[in-house]
């Protein structure tokens, strides 16, 4: 079957060891595959089938990084071969903690999947077995094709998946296949110069490479794996997208997707190709468009009343976070190697955190929707009376989102500002941009903030603003269960953060030039396990001192000046973030129009009315031009075809 | 960490934390003279304190879990921030957090505040917290900015308890634009935070003023004393900060009995000082209007960022 080899320069294996792998191997991908098989059928009793057999493969991915701390690291080749090449994984450090870190995010939202009562087609099953297998291969891909096809089914796996809605999924398909185009456009450049399709033998190829032309791919790498994050301007796909799909499908893309984007783009940029002189340039570039694109998406899902778009929003916010930090890295590469491990740690970690508290929200929008039936949070309110087990978990999710201590968003926001306070940074060239990187976190940070406290607490806190949420139905039984493991997770890997920190930076340095320990360039000191027990303590000290000096206490109506109050009095959510909205009025250039006896305020979207429209547009003008040719008379065919002859014919002939 | 350092650390906490009510009494009676009235007493906050601590609470009958919880997590936060944040003597209890944690932790204070104004469905809630909002979102790059800038300047990195013996080493080549820049943009941070005048008055309740009192409205009791008291403490860190790293000099930063002393009575002139030009500050300005908060932060923004600037450009 599988042909299972040591990474280059360790001892070879063991025959025990290598029937260990194969077993892995067939117990990772083959569940999977069957499952997508099965889910072809249409019997229903099938398709529970395949939903156990994803979670088995779900299973199998966790464990891999236990196997690769067991068998420090193997590829293998598969046995098929094409006529472009042979279909080789490779897993290091960094591979085994994504592939395990994004298989529990798989396995929690499938698990919510099977037991939220959608009521899923056979086919969506399948696809989500497709999308497992593909993710998973696409992370561990160390040859050319099986990247690429994995890739590509990633992309159409996720279109076919958003199956409700037409236009944005088609948008969808037509953005990222332009980035697919680039990225399948760089890694043949790379394959012609190479001349080998196994990316084994790719090491830091930028050495052999003119500086002008690695620099340019990887400015192509970062804007094409940019349209699955959301780069401006190739976010116009997204909240339409993540809006109209079934919530477990935009669940995936955002967080397991997003996953293979910035580990793959990592893994090129760091490993396969390397850095150039010359990059800097570029590299300020991308930080530019990065943080633009942070502030863009924090500011706008501040004024989404759509719980998915404010989520959506937030996802170009965060993997702008990360862009940022991978520019940073290439910014420092040459003189800070204590920074450049610094901010490619910070990077990784926040891409793995990303991934946990956005499934957690995703999955806890999914239960909302189910139970009251309403889809925006004008519409919800005092879920936290009725559901305090879903608010709870929420909450934790809200937390990490907002980077608040102890949780984990919070460890990887502290790395990015130590990487800009940093002690190094003060003598590097770029440093009079520091000031505005830091403001920008600060601005960043506080608009999420604001928008995670007006999305938490219009949906779980206050009085219902509707029928269904007055009278939500029970949750599903277990659809809590994987929230709280995502919960969990959120907390255990805030508390644990340095561990983990500390293996993505040894696997960072094992596949990399990137060697330096990354501690060096902290300037201060952090114990998030002995935060958490502090604050933790503290609380329950207070609460058991409360305890002890008992008063009673009454219930009543909230104060109403001495009026009644009904749930129309409360803010709305639009009124929650109008000061916000009237502050920054320039960038959002919102318009408020009176419709009956309402006033209602429009925000547009400048990059879809500024460029996709135009573009779109000017394709529909030109093609009504192109149409006039097409008179359906045979004689100006003829003529065309005479035309067309006699240009080639000389052109061949001055050529 | 010897048990002696272990005393003056826990000791500074605890002074930081008691002292909290007597400093709001303080500024109150500061602006009380300054109007020429008499004014209450400056105990008067723990008489305060201790009435709503035995009252009953009543809470609104849409309130969640949450709401019952909100005041501990203030509590509690406004507490850790007392451990690591020095006072008089450098070094700290809690190493465990930096700069940066501590305005993290002042978030986490924030939106804990902001989630319980959205509680009990009123209105007034909703406005506060919608308001305090749009203020953080200025104030917190500011904040982060002028941090930034000493944490640079000492060349100590954001450790808490390096920081103030770095500048005070430093001598007069401390006083640097750098700092001065810092210093004021903090302190408008300051008064931003606190919900002080001309940002917001906590001494009325008219909801056109209304920020930081709209969002404890719903409060009572016991639950309305710790917002109250952690409210007074955010102010005092601040002040102590301000006191600390912001102007550290004749801070302790060795163990001897007779600069601790010495330190003491420094840093509680210091906040005596601070205290006056609040309640100046309080007595001379007036209220600004909401849209017009805007204005004054951004001058904090723009003073921390010339801060941070100046200091890789001079």
């Amino acid at each position: 079957m599988f042909v299972i080899t040591a990474p280059d320069g360790s001892v070879p294996m063991g025959p025990d060891e290598q029937t260990m792998i194969v077993a892995y191997l067939s117990i990772l991908l083959i569940p999977a595959i069957v499952g997508i098989f099965l889910g072809l059928l249409r019997n229903e009793r099938f398709g529970k089938v395949s939903v156990g057999l994803c979670m088995t493969s779900c299973i199998a991915g966790i464990l891999c990084t236990p196997m690769y701390l067991y068998t420090e690291g193997f590829s293998a080749k598969f046995p098929l071969e094409s006529f472009i090449g042979e279909y080789i994984i490779f897993i290091d450090l960094i591979t085994s903690i994504f592939v395990s870190i994004s298989s529990v995010v798989f396995l929690m939202v499938v698990l919510h999947m099977s037991h939220s009562g959608h009521g899923y087609s056979n086919g969506y099953l399948a696809l989500t077995c497709a999308l497992f297998l593909s993710c998973v291969l696409c992370m561990m891909a160390d040859s050319v094709i099986l990247l690429l096809v994995s890739w590509e089914v990633v992309s159409l796996v996720t279109f076919l998946m958003a199956d409700n809605n037409d236009l944005p999924r088609w948008r969808f398909f037509m953005i990222t296949h332009i980035g697919g185009l680039v990225i399948m456009a760089v890694f043949g450049y790379l394959w012609v110069f190479t001349g080998t399709g196994d990316m084994g033998n790719w090491h830091q190829l930028s050495a052999l490479m003119d500086d002008n032309v690695s620099s340019l791919l990887i400015l192509a790498l970062f804007l094409g794996f940019g349209t699955k994050l959301g780069t401006i301007p190739f976010h116009a796909w997204m909240p339409e997208m993540y809006a109209t799909s079934p919530t477990h499908t935009t669940a995936l893309l955002t967080t397991v997707c997003s996953n293979v984007a910035v580990l793959i783009l990592f893994k090129s940029v760091f490993s396969w190709i390397g850095i150039s002189n010359l990059i800097s340039v570029f590299a300020v570039i991308l930080c530019i468009l990065s943080v633009a694109t942070a502030l863009w998406g924090a500011m706008e899902s501040m004024v989404q009343t759509g719980p998915k778009r404010i989520l959506a929003y937030s996802s170009m916010e965060n993997m702008a976070l990360v862009t940022m930090c991978l520019s940073l890295a290439m910014l420092f590469f040459d003189s800070f190697p204590a920074l450049t491990s610094l901010v490619t740690v910070a990077a990784l970690f926040h891409t793995m955190n990303h991934s946990v508290f956005k499934s957690l929200m995703m999955l806890t929008v999914d239960s909302i929707e189910d139970v009251t039936g309403e889809r925006t949070i004008d519409r919800l309110g005092g879920i936290a009376c009725v559901l305090p087990g879903l608010s709870a978990v929420a909450l934790i999710g809200a937390m990490s989102l907002t980077a608040i201590p102890p949780m984990n968003g919070f460890v990887s926001e502290w790395l990015m500002l130590q990487a800009l306070i940093g002690t190094d940074t003060v003598s590097s060239s770029m440093r009079v941009f520091m000031p505005l990187l830091i403001a920008m976190m600060g601005v960043c940070g506080m608009v999420v903030a604001t928008s995670y406290a007006r999305l938490y607490g219009f949906i779980f806190l206050g009085r219902p603003r509707s029928k269904g949420a007055s009278d939500p139905r029970p949750l599903r039984k277990g659809s809590l269960a994987p929230l709280m493991v995502l919960a969990l997770l959120c907390i255990t890997m805030g508390l644990l953060s340095f561990p983990i920190m500390d293996g993505l930076s040894s696997g960072i340095s094992d596949i990399t030039l990137i060697d330096t320990e990354y501690r060096i360039a902290l300037s201060g000191n952090l114990e998030p396990l002995t935060l958490g027990i502090l604050l933790g303590g503290c609380i329950l000290l207070l609460f058991l001192m409360t305890r002890i000096f008992r008063t009673s206490r009454n219930i009543d109506e909230t104060w109403g000046c001495g009026g009644t109050l009904d749930e129309r009095m409360q803010y709305s959510s639009e009124g929650f973030s109008q000061p916000i909205v009237r502050v920054f009025h320039p960038i959002y250039g919102d318009t408020t129009e009176k419709r009956g006896n309402r006033y209602v305020t429009r925000f547009m979207e400048p990059f879809v009315k500024y460029i996709y429209r135009p573009i779109g547009a000017g394709i529909v003008t030109l093609s009504y031009q192109v149409r006039r040719l097409q008179t359906g008379n045979i004689q100006s065919y003829l003529g065309y075809i005479l035309i067309t002859l006699m240009v080639a014919l000389l052109a061949v002939r001055w050529l | 960490m010897t048990p002696m350092e272990i005393i003056v650390e826990l000791g500074q906490a605890l002074l930081l934390i008691i002292i909290s009510p007597l400093m709001y009494g303080i500024v109150s009676k500061f602006k009380a003279l300054m109007q020429r009235r008499v004014g209450s007493s400056i105990f008067q906050p723990y008489r305060d304190l201790r009435k709503l601590f035995s009252r009953n609470e009543v809470t609104s009958r849409d309130c969640s879990w949450l709401f019952r919880g909100i005041p501990y997590v203030c509590m509690a936060s406004m507490i850790i921030l007392a451990l690591v944040v020095p006072f008089f003597f450098t070094g700290v209890l809690a190493p465990f957090g930096d700069l940066i944690t501590v305005v993290y932790i002042f978030t986490l204070y924030r939106f804990s505040m902001v989630l319980g104004g959205l509680e009990g469905g009123s209105t007034f809630g909703g406005m506060g917290s919608s308001r305090e909002m749009m203020m953080s979102v200025l104030i917190e790059p500011a904040l982060l900015l002028s941090i930034a800038t000493i944490a640079v300047m000492s060349g100590a990195g954001t450790d808490m308890d390096s920081i103030s013996e770095a500048i005070v080493k430093m001598g007069v080549a401390a006083l640097s634009p750098a700092l001065v820049l810092a210093a004021a943009s903090f302190l408008i941070t300051l008064l931003a935070e606190n919900a002080r005048i001309p940002f917001d008055n906590p001494t009325t309740h008219l909801e056109l003023t209304m920020v930081h009192e709209a969002m404890i409205l719903e409060y009572s009791g016991r639950g309305l004393a710790m917002m109250e008291l952690s409210s007074m403490m955010r102010l005092t860190i601040f002040m102590a900060m301000m006191g600390s790293l912001f102007l550290p000099w004749g801070i302790a930063y060795d163990l001897e009995p007779a600069s601790l002393l010495l330190s003491l009575a420094i840093s509680l002139v210091k906040m005596l000082f601070m205290a006056f030009v609040l309640a100046l500050a309080e007595s001379i300005l007036c209220k600004t209007r909401l849209f017009k908060t805007p204005n004054l932060l951004t001058v904090s923004f723009m003073l921390s960022l010339l801060a941070m600037i100046s200091l890789y450009i001079l």
